[in-house]
């Protein structure tokens, strides 16, 4: 049988971005993932910012586990997070294809030393996914982060 | 420096091995008790892992979310135990259920959130060895109706192979749309 997880496409920065964009995705699978390595430039950290066909409209909840606390709360387009030592997200985009439902989405993300978390998101269109852009509000992806694009059958 | 990526040319994955294959796929036309996948001690047989991956809706009417439970092997007597760790926007709280019919691992929509669904992407682990109980993890989540995330473990006090799994919610049926991919790992 044939693989049913197909790596689309991957990239590791050579020179700082603020941005990381999968354009033209074709509907030829029912599922996304998408799983970035991913630093910034200055020192800091922050939210990461998420783009589907070029607009907003992507809300979840997330929940992380600090060590010796938790925490839970909401967020409104926004995919995962990056410091200055890089995280590790993975995003699943469940039925990226379909154009009956909105999109439902689950993210595994955490830093060693910092957090472990997961969120849920759903995208509110039942529009078919054709774009996803990731970004950081103030500063940049530093060099070394990758990201990587991969489709699976249903 | 200020720049951004883009990427709009991809792999058509030709050459790529086949570690992970698509076994079954069941998108649900009208409402369902149950969704079963069987046969796989032969369907399966090349894989040591099953994963499914799902976007689900109950039919219940006035429940803010709906509950997805999973049983092996058509068994209903009181084998199963899960565990789980879930956030709601405010809270994080962990639970729970031992000695249950079945292992709850799922968050879905109620059918009054209509093109809202929950997902759900659950591992069953060493499915086919005769010497293990056998676990499952999942990370599930839905947005649209009570707002959940959360991760679950489950456990079947069984070293038989698994050679079929049922997805169903306890009180309600599977809504249509719904969507039960399976997939099998090899090791």
């Amino acid at each position: 049988m044939a693989n049913a997880m197909v790596a689309l496409a991957t990239t590791t920065i050579s020179s700082t971005v603020n941005s990381v964009t999968f354009g033209s995705i074709p509907a030829t699978y029912r599922d996304l993932r998408v799983v970035y390595y991913a630093g910034m430039q200055p020192d800091g950290n922050q939210d990461v910012g998420f783009q589907v066909n070029g607009g907003t409209g992507t809300s979840g909840v997330y929940m992380a586990g600090f060590g010796s606390s938790t925490g839970s709360g909401t967020s409104a387009d926004l995919v995962g997070y990056v410091t200055s030592v890089g995280i590790v997200n993975t995003l699943d985009i469940m039925d990226y294809s379909a154009t009956d439902k909105h999109k439902p989405m689950l993210l595994r993300y955490g830093a060693a030393g910092n957090f472990a978390a997961a969120a849920a998101f759903r995208w509110a269109s039942t529009s078919a996914i054709t774009s996803v852009r990731f970004y950081i509000g103030s500063g940049n992806f530093s060099i070394g982060s990758s990201f990587s694009l991969y489709g699976v059958s249903a | 420096m200020i720049g951004s990526l883009w990427f709009n040319s991809f792999s058509s994955g030709a050459g790529a091995s086949a570690d992970y294959e698509l076994i079954s796929t069941s998108l649900i036309a009208s409402s369902t008790a149950s969704v079963t996948f069987s046969s796989l001690d032969t369907l399966a047989a090349s894989y040591k892992h099953l994963q499914l991956r799902m976007t689900m809706r109950g039919q219940y009417a006035s429940d803010p979310e709906s509950y997805f439970w999973m049983r092996m092997n058509g068994v209903t007597s009181n084998s199963y135990a899960a565990h789980y760790l879930q956030g709601n926007g405010s809270s994080v709280s962990s639970g729970a259920l031992t000695n249950q019919p079945g292992m709850w691992f799922g968050w879905g929509t109620n059918n009054a959130s209509t093109s809202k669904y929950g997902a759900a992407i659950v591992d069953i682990l060493d499915f086919s060895q005769t010497t293990k109980n056998k676990t499952i993890r999942s990370l599930t989540g839905e947005i649209g109706a009570s707002n959940s995330i959360a991760l679950h473990s489950g456990f079947f006090n069984s070293t038989a192979a698994v050679t079929s799994v049922t997805i169903y919610q306890p009180n309600t049926n599977i809504e249509s749309g719904s969507r039960f991919s399976l997939y099998g790992l090899k090791g």
